[in-house]
């Protein structure tokens, strides 16, 4: 051992590479942050079915052929007056963006609708 | 190779100074290279987040018309209010082309009522979806003359 070297244990190995891990893994999940706007737009459309349902007065069967129009690609369900009506694709997830308008008929009976889309 | 330090047993790894150091080197010049990889593809993911971002305000402002009354939506003047995500067929042609300056401007490449025989409202001249370098499209739900339809704006990244 007169050789002029370095000299790493194996527990000081070990220790290094754990830390390279650390901050490999670190740098690649920073880098596939993906920022999207995906929850604006779905919130902006939620808005446009509720403007048009109160405006119309729309019929059940209008709010579920409109909604399958504007929400192709996601879940989501309509509920009346905390009765669920109408439900698409996967409605189990935990994340959710949910609006609700309170639309009153001609006799001014009241209806609450409630359009949740799942994530 | 086993060795005795202060008579623990222990793995001892030996390597020689020029070798370390060129191992080092190496892996200086590696973790440089994917640092900068990384900045780069973490600035496109910003850059397209704030071109999202500006598409979908812009589209939001098209159909709310805002204080620069650079939108859409019908004005009930003897409430004095804007008829939010309400179009006017009849008006919807003279508006497009009073818009079309900002339109421009915001790269939109073309404007569809989805279920419209006639084709798009709007069309670009000067960019066509093939000399983009992505696309973004944004839809929204409107009511042109009291029935739904859908909207779609598709902008052009250059």
């Amino acid at each position: 051992m007169s050789k002029r070297a370095f000299i790493f244990s194996l527990d000081a190995t070990l220790c290094l590479v754990i830390v390279a891990v650390v901050i490999i893994a670190t740098f690649i999940s920073i880098a596939n942050i993906r920022l999207n706007q995906h929850d604006l737009l779905i919130l902006q459309k939620e808005h446009d079915l509720l403007k048009h349902w109160l405006k119309t007065r729309a019929s059940e069967n209008e709010m579920i052929e409109q909604a399958n129009a504007l929400l192709a690609n996601e879940s989501f369900t309509i509920e009346i007056n905390d009765k669920k009506v109408f439900s698409s694709g996967d409605t189990a997830s935990n994340k959710a963006i949910s609006s609700s308008a309170f639309i009153f008929d001609e006799e001014l009976n009241v209806k609450k609708v409630k359009l949740t889309v799942f994530n | 190779m086993v060795h005795i330090i202060d008579k623990e047993k222990g793995f001892v790894f030996c390597i020689d100074v020029s070798v370390a150091f060129i191992i080092v080197l190496v892996l200086g010049f590696i973790s440089l290279a994917a640092i900068f990889y990384l900045v780069e593809i973490r600035a496109e993911n910003f850059k397209r987040f704030e071109q999202e971002k500006n598409a979908a305000l812009f589209v939001d402002s098209l159909i709310k018309r805002g204080s620069d009354q650079n939108g859409l939506a019908k004005v009930d003047f003897q409430r004095k209010c804007v008829l939010e995500n309400e179009i006017e067929s009849a008006a919807l042609g003279a508006n497009i082309e009073k818009l079309k300056e900002h339109l421009v401007e915001n790269n939109v490449v073309e404007i569809i009522i989805k279920g419209n025989s006639e084709g798009p409202i709007y069309k670009n001249d000067k960019i066509t979806k093939g000399d983009c370098k992505g696309i973004i499209s944004v839809e929204r739900g409107i009511s042109i003359d009291g029935a739904f339809k859908i909207m779609r704006v598709v902008f052009c990244n250059e």
